[in-house]
């Protein structure tokens, strides 16, 4: 990834659009960060390292059932105004 | 009189003595907060608060956390109000249940006020990017001095004396920097402690809830109230007046790295103190690539896991929505235009490590690399109790001020609590030039009631007790 091109595919797969400025920082804090993980390359113990997902077993975690609904949830009726018979509404049009 | 500016013991003594009612006091705190001129504040809540006051019932003396108001960081949902994570994709979005953290405390009998800002979505440090804009430190009247983030308008809100505690939450850094940056005591638990259920997710392996409060010992019953699993150790009365035998590290090439002679002097001070109260303080080696390799991590695991718990993020079934013609133009212009600067760019980074390309260099080292640095934390753990350093390389910054290259070491390493989900404190240590930095005290995993003993003892040192600016002064 080396230019405006690309940073904007890169944007367009999040469904996101840049502005000028935008992509200006974009730009400037990219390089930054890839300049960040050279640091990588100077610690040999990442080749035989296991990648670590979380640090120690969690014993408090809850899992609830699924249970299907075929109202919409309250949350989704607060907050949204696209609605018609338990349904989010939507344009028609499918690409 | 007003009844501000006070810990949660001492508004508790005034309570039960019947010289304040809960009543009184929420007035004060609207008032002052109607008057803030920080920028702290998302919503608010009053109608319920005064309802909540008046229908308290009787006082409860062993109930330190009757009728104490309190922020909340916008970030965590109330039931029935706006929950925006300061963005403007979320402004208006309605939350229909407490999170579990609010249910303990209302449980407890103390009472929400308001929501206050933070970065927007908290993915930043300082207290800039939330869609009110800037949130400031109440220790600069000129308005030029950042407050810290993410948890920026519950650490002002405290520390302007408002509320004698605020929730906040911490993936990085994001209580205990802004606690050094405005004196307060700034407490993240070990993860899981505290039910994270109505936190919004940035990073879940990160993420932590926790505390800004004017004193340990206020931290310390917060804890005890809305830990899930009750553990007997970390009880308050576990908190002694001496730490004999604590050893305590100090990582030799993270101090090498702060400048601030002031700070330097009075840490080299504090450490002779603790040994005084019967620790012992060593000086330990670290790899310092590794060290260097902490802010880069936290980056690409921060970015990669905040871009998917943030692609719901969409308009279709929550927050705002603009016009399209289909669906996919909805989403687009919905992201682009509500989503702001800072979280699109991380959120470019997140796609960026994730994608098959890039995941094994980027992603899966990242990985790797908090495996190695969390390996040799738990070893430093192994032969001590506790890590030391300031929790901040200076005093608040200057909002215009950029982080300087070179300084992502001493401005990042708090990041280690979170790599390994251990408990850390941040607790005053000095005022220079009438600024305050704090002091970090960090412990293995579920070592909580210990840290705080610790970090108690060192309040009773520095005597940095209940700072605040005092609202009535703003």
């Amino acid at each position: 990834m080396k230019n405006k091109v690309d940073y904007e595919k890169l944007a367009k797969s999040l469904h996101l659009e840049l502005s000028d400025a935008e992509l200006e920082q974009f730009t400037e804090d990219f390089a930054y960060f890839l300049n960040l993980t050279k640091v990588y390359d100077a610690l040999p113990a990442l080749k035989t390292a296991e990648p670590l997902i979380f640090p120690f077993p969690v014993m408090t975690s809850e899992l609830e059932e699924d249970e299907v609904n075929e109202k919409l949830y309250v949350d989704i009726k607060l907050n949204t105004e696209n609605t018609k018979d338990n349904y989010i509404t939507l344009p028609k049009v499918v690409k | 009189m007003n009844y501000l500016n006070m810990t949660i013991g001492e508004l508790h003594a005034l309570y039960v003595s019947g010289t304040v009612t809960p009543l009184q006091v929420i007035e004060d705190v609207i008032s002052a907060l109607s008057n803030d001129e920080n920028n702290i504040l998302e919503a608010t809540m009053y109608d319920e608060a005064r309802l909540a006051a008046k229908e308290i019932g009787p006082v409860e003396e062993g109930n330190l956390l009757w009728g104490i108001p309190f922020l909340v960081k916008d970030n965590i949902a109330v039931k029935d109000y706006v929950t925006s994570g300061s963005s403007k994709i979320l402004k208006n979005f309605i939350t229909p249940f407490d999170a579990a953290v609010i249910k303990k405390l209302r449980k407890h009998k103390a009472i929400p006020v308001a929501k206050t800002t933070l970065d927007e979505l908290s993915m930043g440090g300082r207290g800039t990017t939330g869609h009110k804009g800037v949130t400031f430190n109440p220790y600069d009247k000129n308005k030029e001095l950042i407050v810290g983030g993410s948890s920026s308008g519950s650490a002002s809100g405290v520390a302007s004396g408002y509320v004698p505690f605020a929730l906040g939450s911490d993936t990085g850094d994001s209580i205990r920097k802004p606690a050094s940056y405005t004196g307060l005591v700034g407490f993240k638990p070990t993860w899981g402690k505290v039910n994270r259920e109505g936190l919004f997710s940035f990073m879940p392996t990160f993420d932590h809830l926790g505390f800004f409060t004017r004193s340990v010992s206020d931290a310390a019953l917060l804890l005890n109230v809305t830990q899930e699993q009750k553990d007997s150790s970390d009880n308050i009365e576990n908190i002694t007046n001496d730490l004999k035998g604590a050893r305590i590290a100090v990582i030799k090439p993270l101090l090498a790295l702060y400048k601030n002679k002031a700070l330097l002097a009075r840490f080299k001070t504090l450490l002779k103190e603790l040994e005084a109260k019967g620790a012992v303080i060593s000086y330990v080696d670290f790899d310092e690539k590794l060290l260097e390799a902490i802010y880069p991590t936290y980056l690409i695991l921060s970015c990669a896991e905040a871009t998917s718990s943030n692609a719901n993020l969409t308009g279709i079934t929550f927050g705002e929505r603009s016009q399209g013609e289909s669906y996919e133009e909805i989403i687009t212009k919905t992201r682009s235009e509500n989503i702001g600067r800072q979280a699109k760019i991380r959120f470019l980074i997140g796609e960026f490590v994730l994608r098959r390309e890039n995941y094994e260099a980027y992603y899966k080292n990242a990985q790797k690399a908090r495996g190695l640095i969390v390996t040799a934390i738990n070893k430093i753990f192994e032969n001590y109790d506790f890590i030391i350093a300031p929790s901040a390389p200076s005093v608040a910054p200057k909002v215009n001020d950029k982080s300087e290259n070179g300084t992502e070491v001493i401005e990042n390493h708090l990041a280690i609590a979170n790599f390994g989900g251990y408990p850390s404190i941040t607790v005053p240590l000095l005022l220079t030039d009438n600024l305050p930095i704090g002091i970090n005290l960090t412990g293995p995993v579920n070592s909580d009631a210990a840290l705080l003993s610790a970090a108690w003892n060192i309040e009773e040192i520095t005597g940095l007790y209940n700072l605040h600016v005092g609202w009535e002064n703003l």
